[in-house]
């Protein structure tokens, strides 16, 4: 088991390093040079040259490869463009509010979608599930920033239930919450289904049945966890697509966070800036997905006796 | 004898999206209190489905009871609703599935499983329940139980489990227990000890069983009386003994027929002809008429019913005499009929087409990131066998015993470990890519599942034709001539060529691999298991057309099973598996008649027969299979053997020649 | 013996309920079907000829500024007084432009690395595999953001940008895919007929792995709009006259409390295009791939 755990860390720490890795070839391999994008085209090329040796973007790349690793493995994401700040200091001012929009999306997201789901399955065929599967394609295929839009329309200008923009209080977080963990649960809620219909059909069910066992016991107790296992994994990529879908929500309903560092840091073609929250975003993402690996150990023995060392 | 249930004209449809299908129509069963009968009949016949139907559960498979009664002590189960049945099922009516394996909830432990079922029907606490968990593994002859309750299903083994689902089936002492096909999924030697557990536990409890099968030994073995289904209605039923003597419907015989056969010396099996017909498009009249030799003009129009013929014994048929008499005479005439010298009638060992050398395959298991793991599963060690020109070489042994990885070492699917194979004087390992090509012309493998063993968007044509793409350069014309003609060897209407291998039965694309098999005119098929997974009135047919085809074509089979009667039958010499290890080789009626190996014997005690008065019996300990990761020393089989010497732990036996041709490796030979 | 078949009503109502449901629900996929296929024809056209099928031009701007919805202006117009019907119609091309064309790339790129991975396995697998995770680590929309930040704006980055944020997916699918039909017993029976690796994978593997593949392809073109309108409502996308489907909505943003209608046109554009094809991509599923689940 702990040696599950170092190995599942090892492993999420070189994926970090490849994920920073393939940040930094995006950013320094890929045509298009970023002084002259900086500058605009009309400025002159020496002028370029000379940002571009400011920048340190004249070295080689193996050098400029080296030390950004280095230094972000200290801790240090560089500074920006823009002000010179450091940029790991405006993330990390910026990124609680992130996690707490990322959070309580989840939440929606996981709760409301696995409901959905399993009533699906449980009356399918019937209109619960058409109405079910109707909310959740409309979840899948409806962008995120436009059902923000439509929820401020309709609860803050029309209803005034809840602010339209900025942070705070738990106000602030509902309708941003909802629009984004609305997509989650789509996801979610499909997938539930069909692994709950896949278990449905599992053999074991019927012995259940056999035994006299409640319906009620057999959907909530064997088949939900059951059909859990596969949605676990999911899962950890749909928090993680909360996380990178708070990007646009934050800049829908104008919320300070590492969505809006983003947006602006886009629109001052501030590439540390950029760089550096797409790489804390993916440390995140592996870390849930982490999270998601070991939560599979307490569903499934076979994983857990797969893990322990062997005694027979 | 009191009735417990008795089926009255129940009907049972499947709804699909074209309406109702009927599987199972106007059926009259009875079981009597402390009574065992069998429900046997082929796939299709409506078995199962008729079995979940007294458990109500055929609610759940999309399936409903469309008329009749089903009474159960006083209270017609098919009025009741899912809210009664639950009372009753599990604790007045108990229930085992076919394939153990994946009957119980794989998340949870086999004490929680347990414990569940009695706290629903039990008014007992918590601790009490776990006391009473524990004796029931106990009561059914589960070794370590302690350690058993705490473990989950995935860690005990087939035979095993089976076991908890017949504890959990008794957990609350019911009056009735239905197991469907509880032991097709498991191994001979297994098989005869969890029939034995269920006989047993049936006299202690005074229940009774209905138990559903497809084989007739199982039946025979365990019945007072039998129901023969065919294609969703009893055609025949009545004490047991009587039913297989004297059966009067031409169904009933032809199936007892082609499975007397295999144990005698005749030429070609006895065959039922055609197949069993799909629920869609059953005849008229009698269902059975498109295969039967009496059938009449009667028979073509008005279904017969069930009617009393002798004591207990119901059959629907409208010639019964005709047919009883015709078996009557078969069965004289079986009688005198004398067994062949076999030993004289074997092919010369002379012609020399494979051999096999000292072949080892292990499988390494995957280690941990920082540790290298040194265990492997030894499929297969150091066996060395010869394979002569002509010949049928049969190879038996239980589930991994190494018999099919052996088959795929010898086609070059997997590559040997260790060792050498041979085959017509040229060293397979050592040819070049374009040598091992011209290779593969000779030498074609059949296999158990012949839907998953063609394309499935391909036409038959294409299926078959695909040989003669890789080797020959034939224009379209001359193809499908080819095609058409091996179509035609095989017993496959050449006109069907354009269908696709969903439109196909089970036995009629067996034809079309064994088609594609024999194109390219090879010398040597393997056929694993080839016909393993055949109805047995289809699986005669099949072995009839492997027979017919080797005489014509001059073909040496190596032929791998874990069907006895059939390995028997079409063999020349057998060879005998267990553990990766060859235990015994022997020319076929030798090993049959004087088996010289304890397993052997062992297996050979625990086939069921045809034979009323001769029961199966399990000769060896109940102990379980080892596993082939950890094998014991010395002897592979001393861990269950009855003669295990101090010797048999720590010597291995080499196959040595005990009589003439017939070789085992055992200190002890019977 | 002959006992009358008594029809005792047995309790199954409640089945066959939901067996006549379930033909109701076949009836309604028709209609489901017929829906999306029109809304998916519309878009086509628009993209194709959209001089036919918008009212106004484009760039015309008239005296009405942020007009509601009327007979004049069916869907309004934004602060510049343009016809958002008009506006969406002429931005048809450019959505499926980048559906397309970025499925292509990543549909593409992955099942080949996929096919490649499954079927040689050993290293090349594990390599290619590893590489794979790695980019999946980086959520879809943070990729192309960072790519499209990096390459600068055009419709040709941003189809670039979509395309290497989705291939991981193919890559992976194509990859069990392979696995899958790999271990079937035909391709067993297939190697021991002889049959060369190039023709297995030619007659068998390929063919076999299709149908997943256009299924996903087809889901895919929906999800590559989706990212997209994402890139262009941060104001990621490409710059012209006039405004795609996501810039439109970003405008609209600001118009929220007095013009509605600019936000949520685009937005049923937008939602009824990737629903349709997820409708259609489903209906293929249930055509190419029987025996899958519903």
């Amino acid at each position: 088991m702990f040696e599950y755990l170092l190995k599942r860390l090892s492993v999420s720490l070189l994926v970090v390093l490849g994920s920073m890795t393939i940040v930094f070839i995006i950013v320094n391999v890929l045509p298009g040079d970023i002084a002259q994008m900086l500058l605009g085209d009309t400025i002159s090329t020496e002028k370029a040259n000379e940002l571009s040796s400011n920048l340190g973007l004249d070295r080689p790349l193996a050098v400029q490869y080296w030390d950004y690793i280095t230094d972000v493995l200290q801790g240090n994401l560089g500074s920006s463009y823009v002000n010179q700040s450091s940029v790991q200091h405006t993330l990390l001012i910026n990124l609680p509010s992130t996690i707490e929009l990322t959070l309580t999306s989840s939440l929606i997201a996981v709760i409301v979608g696995i409901l959905m789901g399993i009533a699906a399955a449980v009356y399918r065929d019937s209109w619960i599930d058409s109405v079910i599967r109707i909310i959740s394609l409309f979840g899948v295929c409806t962008p995120t920033f436009w059902i923000g839009l439509l929820l401020i329309f309709v609860f803050s200008v029309h209803l005034h239930w809840f602010p339209a923009i900025g942070s705070g209080g738990l106000s602030h977080l509902v309708l941003p919450s909802v629009g984004l963990g609305l997509s989650g649960a789509g996801m979610l809620a499909r997938l539930v289904r069909n692994s709950m219909l896949e278990v449905l059909h599992k053999p074991f069910v019927r012995t259940l049945r056999a035994k006299g066992i409640r319906e009620s016991t057999i959907i909530f107790k064997h088949m939900l966890r059951n059909a859990v296992i596969p949605a676990v994994t999911m899962a950890g990529m749909i928090i993680g697509e909360m996380l990178a879908g708070s990007v646009v929500t934050e800049t829908v309903f104008s919320r300070q966070g590492i969505g809006k560092i983003i947006v602006d840091a886009i629109n001052a073609k501030d590439i540390p800036m950029i760089q550096g929250a797409v790489l804390l975003t993916s440390v995140f993402y592996i870390l849930i997905n982490l999270l998601a690996d070991i939560s599979y150990m307490y569903i499934d023995p076979r994983i857990r006796k797969m893990l322990r060392p062997s005694t027979q | 004898m009191g009735t417990l249930l008795k089926l009255n004209q129940v009907s049972i449809d499947f709804n699909t999206r074209q309406g109702p299908l009927r599987a199972v129509h106007h059926i009259n069963l009875e079981i009597g209190t402390g009574e065992i009968v069998c429900l046997v009949g082929e796939s299709g016949s409506g078995k199962t489905i008729t079995s979940l139907s007294i458990m109500r559960l055929t609610d759940y498979e999309g399936a409903v009871i469309s008329s009749g009664e089903l009474m159960f002590d006083g209270h017609n189960l098919a009025s009741l609703s899912q809210k009664e049945m639950q009372e009753l099922r599990g604790k007045r009516i108990g229930m085992i599935f076919q394939n153990p394996m994946n009957a119980l909830d794989p998340l949870f432990t086999i004490e929680s499983q347990l414990v569940d079922s009695i706290l629903t029907h039990r008014r007992v606490t918590k601790p009490e329940a776990r006391k009473l968990a524990l004796e029931l593994l106990q009561k059914v002859g589960i070794t370590e139980p302690e350690m058993r309750l705490k473990q989950y299903p995935f860690e005990l083994s087939g035979g095993m489990l089976q076991r908890v689902m017949i504890a959990i089936a008794l957990s609350c002492d019911p009056e009735l227990l239905i197991a469907d096909e509880p032991t097709t999924a498991l191994d001979v030697t297994i098989q005869m000890q969890i029939l034995q557990l269920i006989r047993e536990l049936k006299d202690t409890l005074g229940m009774s069983v209905l138990l559903i099968t497809h084989d007739f030994g199982v039946a025979i073995e365990m019945a007072d009386r039998i129901a023969v289904m065919y294609a969703g209605a009893i055609v025949e039923q009545g004490p047991a003994r009587k039913l297989i003597t004297a059966p009067e419907h031409p169904y009933t015989q032809g199936l007892i027929r082609s499975v007397q056969s295999y144990h005698s010396h005749s030429e070609g099996l006895y065959t039922i002809p055609g197949s069993i017909p799909p629920l869609q498009e059953l005849p008229t009249g009698c269902r059975f008429h498109p295969r039967c030799a009496f059938a009449s003009e009667r028979c073509r129009q008005e279904e017969p019913v069930l009617a009393l013929t002798r004591e207990q014994h119901q059959v629907a048929c409208w010639n019964t005499a005709e047919a009883g008499q015709a078996f009557a005479e078969y069965a004289t005439h079986k009688e005198t009929a004398a067994p062949i010298n076999n030993l004289a009638a074997l092919p010369a060992e002379d012609d020399l087409l494979v051999d096999i050398q000292q072949v080892t395959k292990t499988f390494p298991l995957r280690g941990s990131l920082f540790r290298r793991s040194k265990k492997a599963v030894h499929a297969v060690d150091n066996v060395s066998l010869r394979i002569y020109r002509r010949e049928t070489l049969g190879l038996v042994g239980e589930s991994g015993c190494g018999k099919t990885t052996l088959g795929r070492l010898l086609v070059q699917l997997e590559k040997p470990t260790a060792g050498t194979i041979t085959f017509d004087g040229q060293d397979v390992s050592s040819l070049s890519d374009r040598e091992w090509k011209e290779l593969r012309r000779r030498m074609q493998v059949v296999f158990q599942d012949p839907a998953g063993s063609m394309n499935e968007r391909w036409r038959i044509s294409e299926v078959i034709a695909e040989p003669l793409h890789v080797h020959i350069d034939l224009n379209e014309q001359d193809r499908m001539a080819r095609v058409k003609e091996t179509m035609k060897l095989v017993g496959l209407n050449p006109d069907w060529h354009t269908k696709y291998p969903h439109e196909l039965s089970g036995g009629q694309l067996q034809r079309v691999c064994i088609a594609r098999a024999i194109i390219l005119k090879p010398s040597f098929i393997l056929l694993d298991e080839a016909v393993s997974a055949l109805d047995i009135s289809i699986q005669s047919q099949i072995v009839n057309l492997l027979k017919d085809l080797q005489r014509e074509l001059g073909l040496t089979y190596l032929f791998i099973t874990h069907g006895l009667d059939v390995v028997r039958y079409i063999s020349d010499r057998i060879g005998v598996m267990y553990l990766g290890k060859l235990m015994e080789l022997a020319p076929a009626e030798e090993l049959f008649t004087r088996p010289a190996h304890h397993y052997t014997r062992a297996l050979l005690d625990a086939n069921p027969s045809m034979d009323p008065d001769h029961h199966a019996q399990s000769s060896i300990s109940d102990i379980e299979l080892p596993s082939p990761i950890h094998l014991p020393t010395g002897c592979r089989f001393h861990t269950r053997c009855p003669a295990a010497t101090e010797r048999c732990r720590t010597e291995q036996p080499e196959l040595r020649e005990i009589r003439d041709r017939h070789w085992a490796a055992c200190h002890h030979p019977l | 013996m002959s006992v009358k078949s008594i029809a005792t009503p047995v309790q199954p109502l409640r089945i066959k309920r939901r067996a006549e449901r379930r033909f109701r629900s076949v009836k309604s996929r028709h209609v489901l079907l017929a829906l999306s296929v029109s809304v998916l024809l519309f878009i086509l056209f628009s993209a194709v000829a959209p001089g036919w099928m918008a009212s106004h031009s484009p760039t015309e701007m008239s005296e009405s500024i942020l007009a509601s919805p009327s007979a004049g202006h069916l869907l309004g117009t934004d602060q510049y007084g343009r016809d958002i019907y008009s506006l969406l119609v002429y931005g048809s091309r450019q959505s499926l432009l980048i559906g397309v064309g970025s499925v292509l790339i990543g549909g593409l790129l992955g099942s080949v690395l996929g096919l490649t991975a499954g079927y040689r396995g050993g290293w090349l697998d594990s390599l290619i595999m590893r590489f794979v995770d790695m980019m999946m680590t980086i959520p879809g929309i943070l990729f192309a953001i960072l790519i499209s930040a990096t390459l600068g704006p055009s419709l040709k980055n941003m189809i670039l940008a979509v395309g290497l944020s989705t291939f991981p997916g193919y890559a992976r699918m194509m990859r069990s895919q392979v696995l899958s039909i790999k271990s079937a017993p035909f391709i067993d029976a297939a190697s021991t007929i002889g049959a060369s690796h190039f023709m297995i994978l030619r007659r068998h593997i390929v063919p076999n792995c299709l149908p997943p593949l256009i299924v996903m392809a087809t889901i895919g073109t929906g999800t590559a709009v989706l990212i997209s309108t994402g890139l262009s409502f941060l104001g990621l996308g490409v710059i012209r006259e006039i405004p795609d489907w996501g810039y439109l909505l970003s405008l609209g943003r600001s118009y929220i409390s007095v013009a509605w209608w600019i936000s949520l046109f685009p937005g049923i554009f937008i939602s009824f295009l990737v629903i349709s094809i997820n409708l259609l991509g489903d209906e293929l599923r249930n055509l190419l791939e029987p025996r899958s689940r519903r």
